[in-house]
């Protein structure tokens, strides 16, 4: 059974404790105190089988017994903070809850993230933020309760977490997640193991340019110079972990050769996004928490230029310029260090602190913050000097809220989700897949780089297996099978579901797929339940899923698809054609004799009469060839037994498909193979067995063609 | 007597949405550009070097559409650099010392 609702099945899984190491000492409680041992006998002190084996004393006269010793008064002992990540599952979701109410700057908020688990694949699913907590000591702990803001439709929004307090010297205790809903009806709970003292972890791989002098930055010691907080040293890695934020440093490759950018040492945005698509190993399109940083010497604007997130759409990547601040001044390494954790601040979606307020949604602007993300000479409260004499190197307290807990897609890189406008869609439906080990490779690929306006868009859908063992998948890749799923994002931000004219419920019977084995199908995407889906001008973005036989969704690449304005008189009339509900159900159906899309036939008469030698008539030509070479059924009241059967033409449909599979036509391959494989079915039921075989040949021909 | 050439730059920072900006110094013309926008991750839309004999120069900015204009003096010897921003609908201009420094 399908649950949507990470917070409200009522069952409760308990996950096993598993054990932790020991924590660092933490603030001391005091109303937790150890108790001595009491009795401090022989037996107690050697052990009970060791004061067996001593000699009875001999009896000896009654002596009065010393004082006691004066009791110690007794250690206390530090408890461990309860903030930090923890993770639980229950019911096919993963919640990763970030506690914040104590240890360094408590926010005072809990937040967390769900991640559906289905076969094998992790989908991230949504998320919560509490901004306001009631906490409240008791003997089962520190209970923490509040109303969350959701990503998504939460039917139990309040949680209340449980998490027993604990020495320092004891293994973290699990926190209890109870979801409720606003009368205290009980929802999901989860057993959350503790995972971290950071709220979020992130990979960072820095890399250098040839021409970078050394020494490059490491750390700053903040005493050096005039300052507003404690004098400690600080690198990239300990500024973000005071922040609560782990920076895990990657390995870098081989330094980069300058030549990278093209004829000088100047980078423009484009040679670094080139820059960061070659080096960068976890580029990519998908959500991931990993960034790139690049030391370089200067970019194209100038040396007034320090560094710069130059990925304003993936926030994937940075670079540093060290023409005006290179060197080993204090001066220099403050400048340094205040850079680099600047630009990674911009990765993070972090905006500067005077344009708070062109976020969105909007924040307040605050030019007088003594924050990373302001520039010093912009200090409202008198400029670089004043700036660096008061700045405490710490981020400012709304800007922590944002590092532990904004929503995901407010924070990771490449985080603004494919779904854009997801009212018309199930969110979750084109999450990015947080794991995928289902060993499977689904690819979807548009068959012309840009389609006419009114042009048939037909996709490749290509599903392999690069896992040694064979992978159990059924063959059906037509979303008409509900096989796959297919998502369309429209130049005009509306992400639409693809739902096929006519759905095949099919017996999903499972075969192995080998490693380098292949299967593939071609899907027409113009019309579809709901009408047309490539109707404008514009770029698009479509992705499927494959829904493999143990449930994993199997995420496909992003494709563009480009369809482009027309040029002429006559491919806007064309276009006219070509586009209508009727004439979309057509190119779904491959042709049909129903008097009901007589208008849609018509016109794609007029197509083909008219504008024969344009090149959307190749479609046109198409799907009456196909209709011509099946027999079609009518039902006529009037028709003895209420069925008018119209027989195949064969010579049209042969005639037709000869000029549509022309090499020059924009019919792609597998279509074409397709026509002849229908043209063969009704050649051998007509007796014509060569005929047939010919015509099969060619079939084979034009597919092994698409596979080169 | 032979007087040096003077360089000021001037810097169009925040609040710069497409408009077309013109910079006046001294009543020359020295900078017109049409869709002027701010650069959020630099906070830095475009910048000009003017040179001039004087010491001080009468620098000013209009930007349209909105018929917004400023004017300021600028010590050219004390105060180089002048940054130019839209506020809450007006034009900024703030001469400083220091040049500028983006990230």
């Amino acid at each position: 059974m399908t649950n949507y609702d990470p917070t409200s099945t009522g069952t409760l899984d308990v996950v096993q404790e598993p054990a932790t190491e020991m924590q660092a000492p933490t603030e001391f409680g005091a109303a937790e105190i150890a108790e001595e041992p009491t009795g401090t006998g022989v037996a107690s002190m050697l052990g009970t089988e060791a004061a067996a084996a001593l000699p009875e004393a001999e009896a000896t006269p009654t002596v009065a017994a010393p004082p006691k010793p004066a009791m110690l008064p007794p250690f206390p002992i530090a408890l461990r903070h309860v903030s930090g990540s923890y993770v639980g599952i229950a019911n096919s979701f993963e919640l990763d809850l970030r506690v914040d109410v104590d240890g360094a700057r408590p926010m005072r908020r809990m937040s967390g993230d769900f991640v559906r688990i289905i076969g094998s694949t992790r989908t991230y699913f949504g998320s919560f933020v509490i901004d306001s907590l009631v906490i409240t000591n008791t003997k089962a702990g520190e209970v923490i309760r509040g109303l969350g803001r959701f990503t998504f439709s939460a039917s139990h929004p309040v949680l209340e977490v449980t998490i027993p307090r604990r020495r320092f010297f004891q293994p973290a205790a699990p926190a209890t997640v109870r979801f409720l809903t606003t009368t205290n009806q009980l929802g999901a709970t989860y057993v959350c193991s503790w995972g971290s003292p950071f709220f979020r972890s992130v990979t960072l791989q820095t890399e250098t340019v040839s021409d970078v002098p050394a020494p490059l930055f490491t750390s700053y010691d903040t005493g050096s110079l005039p300052s507003g907080g404690p004098a400690r040293t600080l690198s990239v890695v300990t500024a973000y972990a005071e922040a609560g934020i782990e920076v895990i440093p990657a390995a870098a490759g081989p330094v980069i050769d300058i030549a990278e950018a093209a004829g000088n040492h100047m980078w423009s945005d484009a040679e670094l996004m080139a820059s960061m698509a070659t080096h960068f190993t976890h580029y990519g399109t998908a959500p991931h928490w990993d960034l790139w940083q690049l030391q370089c010497l200067e970019h194209e604007l100038g040396p007034s230029l320090l560094g710069i997130m130059f990925d304003s759409q993936g926030r994937q990547g940075c670079a540093v310029f060290n023409f005006s601040m290179g060197g080993t001044t204090p001066d220099q390494l403050r400048t340094q260090l205040y850079c680099h954790v600047h630009e990674l601040g911009h990765c993070f979606n972090l905006m500067h602190s005077w344009q708070k307020s062109l976020a969105k949604p909007a924040g307040v602007d605050n030019p007088s913050a003594l924050s990373w993300m302001n520039y010093p000479q912009k200090y409202a409260g008198g400029g670089t000097g004043a700036f660096w004499a008061a700045f405490p190197f710490q981020f400012i307290d709304n800007e922590i809220v944002h590092l532990r807990h904004a929503f995901r897609a407010a924070i990771i890189p490449e985080g603004n989700p494919f779904t854009i406008g997801a009212a018309e869609i199930d969110p979750q439906v084109m999450s990015d897949p947080v794991e995928d080990v289902s060993g499977l490779d689904f690819r979807i690929e548009p068959v012309h780089s840009s389609f006419l306006l009114g042009e048939p868009v037909v996709v490749e859908l290509r599903l392999s297996s690069f896992d040694k063992r064979p992978r159990m998948v059924h063959g059906h890749l037509s979303p008409q099978t509900s096989g796959v799923s297919i998502a369309v994002a429209r130049p005009d931000g509306r992400a639409v579901r693809f739902e096929p004219l006519v759905d095949h419920l099919v017996s999903r019977d499972p075969q192995p797929l080998q490693e380098g084995k292949e299967l593939s199908e071609t899907a027409y995407l113009g019309s579809g339940k709901h009408g047309l889906y490539f109707e404008q001008p514009g770029t698009y973005k479509v992705r499927g899923i494959y829904h493999a036989p143990d449930g994993s969704r199997v995420m496909s690449n992003v494709t563009r698809i480009r369809v482009r304005y027309p040029a002429t008189q006559e491919d806007n009339d064309v276009a006219e054609l070509m586009l209508g509900e009727q004439q979309g159900a057509l190119f779904a159906l491959r042709g049909s004799d129903a008097e009901h899309l007589r208008a849609g036939n018509d016109a794609l008469d007029t197509v083909i009469e008219k504008y024969g030698k344009h090149p959307l008539a190749t479609y046109a030509r198409y799907q009456k060839a196909f209709n011509a070479a099946r027999a079609f059924k009518l039902v006529d009241d009037a028709a003895p037994k209420r069925l008018s059967v119209r027989a195949p033409d064969i010579a049209r449909a042969q005639s037709l498909m000869n000029a549509v599979s022309a090499p020059t036509t924009r019919l792609d391959e597998i279509s074409k193979a397709q026509g002849f494989d229908r043209l063969a079915v009704t050649l051998e039921a007509a007796g014509n067995s060569e005929g047939a075989s010919q015509v099969r040949q060619t079939s084979q021909k034009l597919r092994a063609a698409s596979r080169r | 007597m032979c007087q040096g050439i003077n360089t000021m730059h001037i810097a169009l920072h925040d609040g710069f949405a497409g408009q077309t900006v013109t910079i006046v110094v001294d009543g020359r013309q020295v900078y017109r550009r049409s869709g002027v926008q701010t650069d959020p991750r630099i906070s830095r839309a475009d910048s000009i070097d003017v040179e001039t004999q004087a010491t001080v120069a009468t620098v000013e900015v209009s930007a349209q559409p909105g018929n917004l204009q400023a004017s300021t003096q600028v010590d050219i010897k004390v105060t180089p650099y002048v940054a130019v921003d839209i506020v809450r609908g007006a034009i900024k201009l703030t001469p400083a010392a220091e040049p500028f420094q983006y990230m």
